[in-house]
């Protein structure tokens, strides 16, 4: 597909790095790319509500379908037939988060002289983040088939269709001009396989909480 | 630099910090452009506002010598010093302790052979009777 989005382009344009206050001084987010300037915004009551509908059909739909199989039940199978202990990388990964802390309660005793001590536990506390991030991955990789998650993924996909938004200028170089929806409806979105769509998934759960 | 630093570090800055403290006794202050739904990023924002607010006036007041200028300045220690101060008293962190002090005696003993007769001892002094 002509346009189509690698995960690596998605990536790195969600971590470009951007520092002004534009992310806190209103309930919406700006953004740009491929030259564009687009923002996504906060979802009214109603939009929420809309969104609480699909998802809800979604995951009825789901139940009946063949093949499909809730979370705890997933989470069975993987161990049973595929030898896949999901329950133990939480564990593994809340064991970790234990030593993160431990390693933090070290760090405060630190005085501002003992420079080496502190990178020493900087560098030791970054590789723990690392090793449970690859954990917390691996198990949402294993999860993702589940209905409750394919469910929430309809949730943030409508959100996202409502409220992106591209700013048309009246005229080229002009700063005056409209914000205009990127997509008209939801059904436009789930068809459109591009930068923008993933980008802006991105951008929406990052402004709604997801830090 | 990921978004969450991005936000602790206008949080932090000596603009946002004043208009933190001037909003406290002036009610007229408005931070942001919206009076409600405030998005997820603008409810962390004011949570370090509040946070280094917070850790300016115990600097301010000398209430801990663990915290200085320097580690509100590092996210990473910064982060360290609100974790030890929530478990100042935490008997979680006494446990640990206890249990690496055992660890550090036990791993010490284990090096120590007992000349008499090859086997490790916990004990630096053999009660044994001299045959």
């Amino acid at each position: 597909m002509k346009n189509q989005a690698s995960m690596e382009e998605v990536l790195k344009e969600l971590e470009k790095d951007t520092l002004n206050p534009e992310l806190i001084k209103d309930n919406k987010y700006l953004f740009h790319l491929d030259g564009k300037s687009y923002r996504v915004k906060m979802p009214s009551q109603k939009e929420l509500a809309d969104a609480t509908n699909i998802h809800n059909k979604e995951y009825v739909k789901l139940l009946q379908q063949d093949n499909t199989m809730v979370e705890k039940n997933l989470i069975k199978i993987l161990k049973e037939k595929q030898g896949i202990d999901v329950n133990a990388m939480q564990e593994e990964a809340d064991k970790i988060e234990k030593e993160i802390l431990f390693n933090h309660i070290e760090c405060a005793h630190k005085k501002d002289t003992e420079k080496k001590g502190i990178e020493k536990l900087r560098q030791k506390k970054d590789e723990l983040r690392i090793k449970r991030r690859d954990i917390v991955i691996e198990r949402a990789g294993f999860l993702a088939p589940a209905i409750e998650v394919r469910a929430k993924d309809e949730y943030y996909k409508y959100l996202t269709s409502c409220c992106t938004e591209e700013f048309k200028a009246k005229e080229e170089g002009s700063n005056e001009g409209d914000w205009i929806l990127v997509w008209k409806n939801y059904e436009k979105y789930c068809k459109d396989n591009t930068k923008i769509s993933y980008v802006a998934l991105g951008e929406l759960t990052n402004l709604m909480i997801n830090i | 630099m990921q978004i969450d630093d991005k936000i602790r570090q206008l949080a932090k800055s000596s603009y946002y910090q004043n208009l933190f403290s001037m909003s406290k006794k002036c009610a007229n202050i408005q931070i942001f452009d919206n009076v409600s739904n405030f998005s997820g990023l603008q409810i962390y924002f004011l949570y370090w506002l509040s946070v280094y607010d917070m850790l300016h006036e115990e600097l301010a007041k000398h209430e801990d010598d663990l915290l200085s200028q320097n580690v509100i300045d590092d996210n990473y220690r910064c982060d360290s010093y609100l974790v030890y101060r929530h478990k100042k008293h935490d008997h979680l962190w006494k446990q640990h302790r206890r249990e690496e002090k055992l660890r550090e005696i036990q791993s010490r003993h284990k090096n120590k052979k007992n000349p008499a007769d090859g086997k490790q001892s916990f004990c630096n002094v053999d009660f044994r009777r001299e045959e």
